[in-house]
């Protein structure tokens, strides 16, 4: 196992205004290793979303640093991401393939290969016979689909997920989940998921990063021992009611 | 049986024919009942005889008006276009052109027509300065609100793809201010044609303004308004036109305004 990731010492403070100040962040301390899974859960407004922007570079840290593969964060590394938001966040001027090769398009790739590869991940999802339809015409689910799709399109090392499943119902979102971790299996991305759903952060993940209220840090890093590939039997494994009551007591604690 | 009649009842083409006609006929009766005098109010009958029988006349300053009308329009589209994009980029510019302009808004810009005869002359160049500056203002500020309003998430997308200036312009936040833009545009088409008409009422030797005062003052009742109708369709079509290049360039702006009427319809 080799890092791929690491912050170190990352405080983030807003200046929302001139007199006023938020620290967001506190002091974070990861080390993320190469194809893991990670997922973040904390309670709202702890700096999950801050610390994905962080990731990506739309954002930058206050204090401290982070590395990629040793190196510090820099414009070039946008290469290795995707990242799917909460919102699908598609442009309802393009089809959903366009959609999905916005990022080759933006990047100058190869656009037959790019074409060929999009049309095979928008089948893996499920959505081969809606590629030329308009996003609008697709179920909040099918679009969320689609984004991780876009996301998924340039073969990211590193795919930042910010609570992508939130709006979804929780049928959809467990397919959707199941889905995600069996394309995880065969591209062997790095995965950071925000989530605020306990049940969800255990079944996708390696590790489950808890995080304490604002200003945001680290108050427990929990090992999911379960054997992959997952399903939903796991759902029902005692250790995955342990992680998940460590979790909840983790969030319990500091909510007080 | 029933349902059919409602599809024709829903018909916003058949409802206006419909309700044209009735007003039509019921003037013209009150017209003959009453035996109002030509000069004052001519009945649907005698406009309709009176644009068939002054049709060159008519055209030929009909399409005066036009040119004046599309001259000014097309030259505030890409003036208020670019001057929108320039604020929206530009932090400064925000603050002071902005700023500025919208300060210049509380002039009541009919009011300086005269001077922009005594400026510019007799000719067309006042008219369609006139015409330019009632329709820049609604265009720059919609596409300004336009590219100030697009999705954060969609900004952080063309970020983390890497995307520069200029291809996060293109692909992202020009095609999603379109729709704004083009409310500035319904906006500003019906200001042009008022633009238009009362800058040839100020001074004007053609131009359907100018016919419009003249042949009032020689109390030529069908020929005044028959004018008046041909502003009317003018108008019409002129906003149809660019209606018409909404739904063309950006079909999705309009779709939810569909689906909300839709809903409230379902709901009601
Ligand atoms: N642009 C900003 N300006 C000022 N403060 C901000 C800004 N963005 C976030 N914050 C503050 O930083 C804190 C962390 O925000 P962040 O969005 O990272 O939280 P989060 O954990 O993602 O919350 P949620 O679970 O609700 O999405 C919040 O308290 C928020 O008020
Ligand atoms: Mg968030």
């Amino acid at each position: 196992m080799t890092t791929l990731l690491s912050l170190e010492g990352i405080k983030k403070t807003y200046w929302p205004a001139s007199n006023q100040t938020i620290t967001a962040l506190g002091k974070i301390d990861l080390e993320v290793q190469d194809r893991e899974f990670i997922t973040i859960v904390g309670p709202s407004g702890c700096g999950k979303t801050t610390i994905l922007k962080l990731i990506s570079g739309v954002l930058k840290p206050t204090k401290g640093r982070i590395l990629v593969e040793g190196i510090p964060l820099q414009n070039s590394h946008r290469q290795l991401l995707g990242m799917v938001f909460q919102q699908p966040a598609l442009l309802p001027w393009r089809t959903v393939l366009d959609n999905v090769l916005l990022p080759c398009e933006v990047k100058g790739q190869d656009m037959h290969k790019a074409r060929a590869l999009a049309e095979e991940l928008l089948g893996l999802v499920g959505l081969n016979n809606f590629i030329n339809r308009n996003p609008r015409e697709l179920s909040y689910g099918m679009q969320q689909r689609v984004s991780i799709c876009r996301a998924l399109i340039s073969d990211p090392r590193i795919l930042l997920m910010d609570e992508p499943f939130a709006a979804l119902d929780a049928i959809t979102r467990f397919e959707i989940s199941r889905l995600l971790l069996e394309i995880w299996s065969v591209k062997k991305n790095t995965v950071l998921f925000v989530t605020h759903n306990i049940q969800e952060a255990v079944f996708l993940a390696d590790r489950v990063v808890v995080m304490t209220p604002r200003p945001g840090r680290i108050a427990s890093i929990v090992d999911v021992p379960l054997p992959r590939p997952r399903t939903e039997k796991h759902l029902y494994d005692p250790s995955f009611s342990s992680c998940a009551e460590t979790i909840h007591q983790l969030l319990g604690l500091n909510a007080l | 049986m029933n349902s059919y009649w409602k599809k024709f009842y829903n018909n916003e083409f058949v409802t206006m024919v419909l309700s044209f006609s009735v007003a039509a006929i019921a003037w013209e009766m009150a017209v003959g009942l009453f035996s109002i005098p030509q000069w004052l109010l001519p009945p649907p009958t005698a406009i309709v005889t009176e644009i068939y029988q002054s049709a060159g006349y008519l055209w030929q300053n009909t399409l005066v008006t036009i040119e004046e009308i599309l001259l000014g329009f097309v030259l505030a589209c890409v003036a208020g276009t670019l001057l929108g994009i320039v604020i929206a980029y530009s932090p400064v510019m925000g603050k002071t052109l902005y700023k500025f302009l919208v300060a210049t808004q509380s002039v009541p810009k009919v009011a300086i027509t005269p001077l922009l005869v005594v400026w510019l002359g007799l000719g067309m160049a006042p008219k369609i300065i006139m015409v330019f500056l009632l329709c820049f203002f609604p265009i720059m500020v919609n596409m300004v609100s336009g590219l100030q309003s697009v999705n954060r998430e969609l900004l952080d997308l063309a970020e983390v793809m890497g995307a520069d200036w200029l291809q996060s312009f293109l692909k992202i936040r020009f095609p999603a201010a379109l729709p704004h833009l083009f409310n500035g545009l319904r906006v500003s088409i019906s200001l042009a044609v008022i633009g238009a008409i009362i800058s040839e009422f100020v001074c004007a030797d053609q131009g359907l303004g100018y016919s419009l005062l003249v042949s009032s003052s020689q109390l030529k009742g069908p020929l005044t308004f028959s004018v008046v109708t041909i502003l009317a369709f003018v108008g019409i079509a002129l906003f149809s036109i660019v209606a018409w290049m909404e739904k063309l360039i950006c079909p999705w702006a309009k779709t939810t305004a569909a689906e909300d009427r839709n809903n409230s319809e379902k709901n009601s």
